[in-house]
């Protein structure tokens, strides 16, 4: 599980609908799941998401600049989120009384 | 705000800091995310989170562009094989169906991936690259003038070649300044092929009457419509590189 850092994985998540930039993306993860990035935080993990290629960096406009998944990134996310589902479905599998 | 971002190492300013004050500027700082801001300052300096590839320019190009020439390099290949290779091994009967219009679309092809190529190497170009690309976009004009000339004399045919040798020699020039830029990637070799390859089958000439002999003389320009589909695919391969780096 442990691939990602719990911000690279809200980043790709809330990139996976459309690209953004920084405050977009933050306003985009509150609203989906509560966590409020800080803006630190939110650059560390853009930073290391897109040298490992799974973001890119758009053309700035004005001074923001919207980043977009790219397919590796889809690729790892899906993965990702397919591990996460297995993991939930044999947790619950493992709660439920027999 | 500025005495915020100081926190942070040099190649990572360079890199982010008119993106992260603007974010700043949009959001506000609290102390938390004063806070927040020192600990991640601390940790790009502890490990770098920017190579020399991010430090570079971000890309001011259309990825819609990139791609659109991409389709338009691997159209332009096949193209060429249908309009130029085909009737030479005598399939005549394939081309003969199809317009003569068609032929028109060949310059037009390779014009969009010019453009394309044009767009993502906009900037990081010297004096050569610049050079080439303006005698590899005078290329498809000449050609065109030249098909549209082939109506009223035959004499108008080397308008064609001269528009193709003219492009070629611009890709030649144009990829030296590719490979030196590395734009393209592993592939970055690419536009230099092309035109090497063009430029020998044109001095080669037609495979009736060529230096090489029939056979080599097809492959030469088989080789040439290849090197189209393969810029195309260099081209569009460039949206999804994936440099290696830390766990993220």
């Amino acid at each position: 599980m442990g691939r990602f850092s719990e911000p690279a994985l809200l980043i790709l998540v809330s990139l996976a609908n459309g690209d953004k930039h920084g405050y977009a993306m933050m306003e985009d993860i509150e609203r989906f799941s509560g966590t409020r990035l800080g803006p630190g935080t939110l650059y560390g993990a853009l930073a290391r998401l897109e040298r490992r290629g799974w973001i890119e960096p758009l053309p700035a406009e004005d001074r923001r600049r919207p980043y977009r998944m790219t397919g590796a990134g889809a690729a790892v996310l899906r993965d990702q989120l397919m591990t996460m589902q297995n993991f939930v479905a044999a947790g619950l599998t493992r709660l439920a009384p027999s | 705000m500025n005495l915020l971002t100081r926190l942070y190492p040099k190649a990572w300013r360079s890199r982010y800091q008119v993106e992260f004050e603007a974010l700043l500027d949009d959001r506000g700082v609290g102390l938390a995310d004063m806070l927040d801001i020192a600990r991640a300052a601390l940790d790009a300096r502890l490990h770098p989170q920017v190579c020399r590839e991010q430090t570079r320019p971000a890309p001011e190009y259309s990825t819609r562009i990139v791609r659109v020439g991409a389709v338009g390099a691997v159209l332009g290949g096949v193209m060429l094989v249908i309009i130029g290779v085909v009737p030479l091994i005598g399939l005549h009967r394939v081309t003969a169906v199809l317009p003569d219009w068609l032929q028109f679309l060949l310059p037009l092809f390779f014009l969009i991936a010019v453009v394309s190529l044009y767009s993502l190497s906009r900037g990081h170009m010297g004096a050569l690259g610049r050079a080439g690309t303006g005698l590899i976009l005078v290329g498809p004009v000449l050609a065109v003038t030249g098909m549209l000339g082939l109506a009223y004399s035959d004499a108008l045919w080397f308008l064609v070649i001269l528009g193709l040798f003219d492009m070629c020699l611009g890709f030649v020039m144009f990829g030296a300044a590719i490979i030196r830029a590395g734009l393209l990637g592993p592939w970055s070799f690419m536009p230099l092929a092309l035109g090497v390859l063009g430029l020998a089958a044109i001095f080669n000439g037609e495979p009736a009457h060529s230096k090489l002999g029939y056979s080599a003389s097809m492959v030469l320009w088989l080789l040439f419509a290849l090197a189209w589909v393969l810029l195309g695919y260099a081209l569009w391969s460039r949206q999804s590189q994936t440099p290696a780096g830390p766990e993220a």
